[in-house]
């Protein structure tokens, strides 16, 4: 372990442990008003019997739409240097 | 009528995200995109700023996605918002129409620099611009991280953009501090759903009692969010990812840079959670200096101005840190009104100072300082340069003193430390200022420059002078309900039901 | 049971102190997935109830369920660091195409 990096490492996982030390108890969750919503009516508003696809797909649809878009981002990033990769490989890259 | 400004807050989100992906079907036609690009965020532009209008005249304008009606927030007979909300108000209005504008010239200003894939520069830009709007408007605390893993990923491709040796070097440096501070946020994220079971910020604003997981929640994310902003102690990547991405869209990094550090403004004053303000004060006199005394021994001209916009930076955040953390109402409506109205000029002026650069570097093919010279028959430029140089620094009359003048008067009674040492760095950031215009207006090349830059400069020389004739006019209509906005946070907080 | 918690908080430490100490791009990228792993499971253990059953309503018993709300959340992260992680070793990709090697000092022609 390099001593340059130790006391910064040190100190993050301090604050990480003390955070994890003082969070509420493993195994009982603060009664969460929008969790029971969606337990007690995700299944007769959007007929999904599996409750975290409809959170996924409905209630949170919004979050869904921003992963894809970071999907998007991310393959056209890939694109912009994708001409270097692949510059000796014999790849027409004209038509990415 | 009323449809439309209904519908305001995710229209403004969905027009740049389709329109990046249209870009995709347009296949090889260059103009088709430049017309697309172009007319897709003029339409953008004049839909956020009629939405200020409405925001300023009718109060917040809430949209609700996925309910029946998408300006009730709360289900039938339901206590608590349980779907995801945009909220408008004056402030996030107000950054969304300065975003716009900037992308829009920056968009202008590019047009015949780019040579080949035109489409993947607008897919990247447009990406930006949704990260920056999500972010802005967002009322939920997991989809402000979405969009901040938007935004953080667009800008890193935008600064490697050019795909050399060192641009993607800086880009890799970004995406890397980038994703890690995106897992801070998450983690603070996980704390506060772990104590209060929910993630709509004003139901959390109103209920939130700050203890010790709060602060360590709150802590995590701001962090993350300093590092997303390049404030001092963590700004290793940010003269890096500005002095190598494309000259022609460094201001569009700038302005990343900038929505950032709304996030955790937002967040602190509507969690109101002064405590932390000490930290703001500290990274902000720290940024200042760091960025004023860095950017004299810099070689490169962007890397000099990155520096710069690090000061700038320092400034808005130190004004608003002791806003946070004073208690009187009148102080914190002046140091907060200062630091708004710097983070406008802040904009205006660095981007034109990124404009001359960014025409000095296309015509000169090079970004260092000793290879600029030749621009000394050119009275146009030289004449800006200077107007923008005594703005940065703040030197009267122009906008530059006024916000800075503010923020030094105001600044003063918390502690008079603070104006003392942003005194010294205005002045170090003049004479390195003064470094870069011996170096560019230096000797006569007869080069023209071209027409599209011309007008993005005069556009954003025309909007500093506006400022500079009439301050009174911009702070009384413009900056004093943005301040009101964000400092008083009933508004913010309040949830509207059946 | 907060040795439950602390154990996700060392998965993360571990893979940040991966991504801080190591120069290897390569490793870099391994530690992030490390630390994106011990956010996922933090977040997952967040929902836990003790004695509950997987918010699924086929064939179900009626019994108490753990909460939705975080593993959609997580399943969303999971997606975010995957596209994150591409795009990065892409770049790995290119940095030894043009360098010939992986080391972050060696590429690096940056300085401050």
């Amino acid at each position: 372990m390099k001593l340059r990096y130790f006391l910064p490492c040190l100190l993050i996982f301090a604050f990480l442990f003390l955070s994890a030390h003082n969070i509420r108890d493993f195994g009982s969750p603060t009664h969460s008003e929008m969790d029971t919503y969606f337990l007690r009516n995700a299944q007769e508003q959007t007929g999904a019997n599996n409750v975290v696809s409809a959170v996924l797909f409905d209630y949170r649809g919004l979050d869904t739409l921003g992963e894809a878009t970071v999907l998007f981002t991310a393959i056209s990033g890939v694109l912009i240097i994708s001409k270097t990769i692949l510059e000796d490989d014999n790849v027409d890259v004209k038509n990415c | 009528m009323t449809g439309l400004l209904m519908h305001l807050p995710a229209i403004s989100i969905a027009l740049p995200l389709f329109s990046a992906f249209l870009f995709q079907l347009l296949g090889r036609h260059k103009k088709a995109k430049h017309i697309l690009a172009i007319s897709s965020i003029t339409v953008l532009e004049l839909m956020l700023i009629l939405q200020l209008f409405h925001v300023a005249s009718a109060g917040n304008s809430i949209y609700v996605f996925g309910s029946e009606t998408p300006v009730v927030q709360l289900p039938s007979s339901y206590g608590i918002p349980i779907r995801i909300s945009f909220q408008v108000d004056m402030f996030n209005a107000f950054l969304s129409v300065l975003t716009s504008s900037v992308m829009l010239l920056v968009i202008i200003f590019s047009l015949n620099s780019l040579k080949e894939d035109v489409g993947k520069f607008y897919v990247i830009l447009m990406l930006m611009l949704t990260g920056m709007l999500g972010l802005l408007f967002t009322n939920d605390l997991f989809n402000l991280f979405v969009f901040l893993e938007i935004l953080s990923l667009s800008t890193g491709i935008m600064v490697m953009y050019k795909a050399n040796k060192f641009s993607v070097e800086a880009g890799f440096k970004y995406l890397v501090i980038s994703s890690l501070s995106g897992l801070l946020f998450l983690l603070g994220v996980g704390f506060i759903y772990a104590q209060y079971g929910m993630l709509n910020i004003s139901v959390l604003a109103s209920i939130i009692s700050i203890g010790l997981i709060e602060k360590i929640a709150l802590g995590f994310m701001v962090v993350s969010l300093f590092l997303k902003s390049g404030i001092a102690p963590m700004h290793m990547w940010l003269p890096d990812a500005y002095g190598e991405a494309p000259e022609y869209s460094v201001l569009g990094v700038a302005m990343a840079t900038l929505t950032c550090s709304y996030a955790f403004i937002r967040l602190l004053f509507v969690f109101s959670v002064g405590e932390l303000g000490t930290l703001l004060i500290l990274g902000g006199l720290l940024s200042a200096i760091i960025g004023s005394t860095m950017s004299l021994i810099q070689k490169n001209v962007n890397r000099l101005f990155g520096y710069l916009a690090l000061a700038e930076i320092g400034f808005i955040v130190t004004a608003i840190g002791c806003g946070l953390i004073s208690t009187e109402s009148n102080l914190v409506f002046s140091t907060v009104s200062g630091g708004l109205f710097h983070m406008l000029n802040d904009v205006i002026d660095l981007g034109i100072l990124f404009f001359i650069s960014g025409i000095a570097i296309r015509i000169k093919n090079s970004k260092e300082l000793d290879n600029l010279s030749g621009f000394g028959d050119n009275k146009i430029l030289a004449v800006f340069f200077i107007l923008a140089m005594f703005a940065v620094s703040g030197i009267p009359p122009m906008n530059g003193f006024l916000s800075k003048l503010i923020i030094y008067e105001s600044t003063f009674a918390v502690s008079p430390l603070i104006p003392i040492i942003l005194m010294i760095s205005s002045i170090i950031i003049l004479s390195s200022l003064v470094k870069v215009f011996y170096s560019i207006f230096n000797g006569k090349s007869n080069k023209k420059v071209p027409l599209n830059m011309m007008v993005v400069l005069f556009a954003a020389v025309i909007a500093m002078l506006v400022i500079t004739l009439f301050p009174d006019a911009v702070i009384n209509n413009l900056i004093k309900p943005v301040t009101d906005a964000l400092i008083t946070k009933s508004e913010y907080r309040s949830i509207v039901g059946v | 049971m907060q040795i439950v918690f602390i154990l996700s908080m060392a998965v993360i430490a571990t893979g940040m102190y991966a991504c801080i100490s190591s120069r290897n791009i390569i490793k870099i990228i391994i530690g992030l997935g490390i630390a994106n792993y011990g956010v996922n499971l933090f977040l997952v253990q967040l929902g836990y109830k003790a004695g509950a059953i997987a918010p699924i309503f086929t064939h179900a018993q009626s019994l108490p369920m753990v909460l939705p709300t975080p593993q959609a959340l997580t399943l969303t992260n999971i997606v975010i660091s995957f596209a994150t992680t591409a795009l990065m070793l892409s770049v790995s990709l290119f940095i030894h195409k043009k360098t010939g090697s992986l080391d972050i000092k060696e590429v690096g022609g940056l300085k401050e």
